[in-house]
């Protein structure tokens, strides 16, 4: 993303061109709309509000979710991670509860949360959680010995080196982790729309399925996508903005 | 990793400690400056034992690359050991501007570690461990990762550094395997001895001060005393059984 991906944008174009040409040609629009129509439908419930007010519902959801798993993962993850005691007592539970898919864990998070927006964000915090909080653990873990010794002989903390040393230290594999962390939570916030039928983009794609108004649903989809994508694009940008000397020196001797 | 090291270290002096590679030089320095605990013996500053780090001693490391933090300014890295000192935030701004004046860094204050080239950024290094005005100042190898020429300038940082403050003399010890820079630094030069690390000799260099690199370098006494560390640690080696010269 040095510049726009030309190449990208046109290979995306000649595809919606093949699929449109390709349900004109063998009158599949029974079956799969065509991007055009798809694109009516999206414009249609962009300006009618309907669908650009279940995305507000959904982003709602997703950042207070993914919020709370960056909170979170990085106070635990960097605690965790610079004490080898707390490491070994926390492994087994972490690798206990991280394979755990959060989309099993809906049935229960209705149970004690109900169907709203408080059953989602725990859902996706779960979710967000573990990629946050293992990649923060390997960066704490990770940190140079030598500025941590440099911080003891220049009298800083324990405390105060957890949060000028470690935490900065392990900020690049932070950063990995919450772009993991930020398409899953996308994934699973929509599922768990679909799956209660509530509120939000999933929940919307489940009434224009069950309505059979296939631009609509597919619309949603391609909204969906969207979202991860800018997401993405965004916290690329973050990082490249706030973790400026990564890659940088090193090689400048 | 060392046993029966014992010496003291005078205020004032510079010192310095030769050894072959892993004969516990390091771990010297580290248990000198309270980073690592003795498992046996003491370490005494003014009659008290080293237990952590204290504040009148300051330690550079050989990597500035890894010792500098890379996300903060030059001028940040150096005010660093101030946060203990008990200043005001100007005060110490200006208390570091000052350090970086007096390694001879002008205008690199708001610039980051690696803009800056590696001699440059020990000259930082050694910056930071001046700032808190320490006692004793002690390196470990500080000049092992730059090149010939800029080895030889920094040299001469040092020697400044331990003739300027003339009134408040700091002390320096410092861990090199460089012999020739060893005598050429040093009032008196400690060798170490491999597996287990132990004292093998103190030689003093008296060589007069100032120290010009030519003509210090090409002085009779400069010769005498680096050839008496190079027999010295080459009839340990024969007495260990390595292949003596």
């Amino acid at each position: 993303m040095k510049q726009a991906n030309l190449v990208g944008w046109l290979f995306v174009v000649l595809v919606t061109g093949l699929l449109e040409a390709g349900v004109r040609l063998f009158e599949l629009r029974d079956s799969v709309p065509a991007p055009s129509a798809v694109l009516r439908a999206l414009a249609e419930g962009v300006s009618s509000g309907t669908l650009s007010g279940e995305v507000g519902t959904t982003l709602e959801s997703y950042a207070e979710g993914l919020g709370l798993a960056i909170a979170a993962g990085i106070v635990l993850g960097l605690v965790i991670g610079s004490s080898r005691t707390l490491l070994e007592a926390s492994s087994i539970v972490i690798e206990f509860l991280r394979p755990i898919p959060a989309v099993a864990l809906i049935p229960l998070a209705i149970m004690v949360f109900g169907l709203g927006l408080p059953m989602r964000r725990f859902v996706i915090a779960y979710a967000a959680l573990w990629p946050i909080l293992i990649n923060t653990l390997y960066g704490a873990r990770g940190a140079d010995r030598v500025l941590h010794d440099v911080a003891r002989t220049s009298g800083v903390t324990r405390l105060g080196r957890l949060v000028s040393v470690t935490f900065p230290a392990a900020l690049p594999s932070i950063a990995t982790g919450i772009r993991v962390s930020a398409s899953l939570a996308l994934l699973v916030g929509v599922t768990a729309e679909l799956v209660t039928g509530t509120e939000g983009i999933g929940s919307y794609m489940q009434r224009q399925q069950l309505a059979y108004q296939l631009p609509e649903l597919y619309a949603a989809i391609v909204v969906t996508g969207f979202l991860g994508y800018a997401i993405n694009v965004a916290l690329r940008r973050a990082e490249r903005h706030f973790l400026f000397w990564v890659g940088e020196g090193r090689l400048a001797r | 990793m060392l046993s029966d090291v014992t010496f003291d270290v005078r205020e004032g002096e510079l010192l310095s400690v030769v050894g072959p590679s892993g004969c516990g030089k390091t771990t010297l320095l580290r248990l000198l400056c309270g980073l690592t605990p003795p498992s046996d013996g003491s370490v005494l500053f003014n009659g008290k034992a080293v237990m952590r780090p204290p504040r009148e001693v300051a330690l550079v490391f050989q990597d500035y690359s890894r010792s500098l933090f890379p996300w903060l300014s030059v001028i940040r890295n150096v005010m660093l050991p101030l946060r203990r000192a008990g200043l005001r935030r100007g005060e110490k701004i200006a208390r570091a501007e000052a350090v970086l004046q007096e390694m001879g860094l002008h205008g690199v204050a708001r610039k980051y570690p690696w803009e800056l080239s590696g001699g440059m950024q020990q000259r930082v290094a050694i910056a930071r461990a001046l700032v808190s005005r320490p006692k004793i100042l002690l390196l470990d190898e500080p000049f092992g990762s730059v090149d010939a020429l800029t080895r030889t300038e920094l040299q001469d940082v040092l020697l400044r550094v331990h003739g300027d403050f003339e009134e408040r003399r700091v002390t320096i010890v410092h861990v090199t395997h460089d012999i020739d820079e060893a005598v050429y630094l040093s009032d008196r030069v400690l060798v170490l001895g491999s597996a287990p690390g132990r004292l093998v000799a103190s030689i003093d260099v008296e060589l007069e001060r100032p120290r010009v690199q030519t003509a210090t370098r090409s002085s009779p006494r400069f010769l005498a005393v680096r050839n008496e560390i190079h027999d010295v640690i080459a009839s340990r080696e024969r007495e260990a059984g390595h292949l003596g010269v």
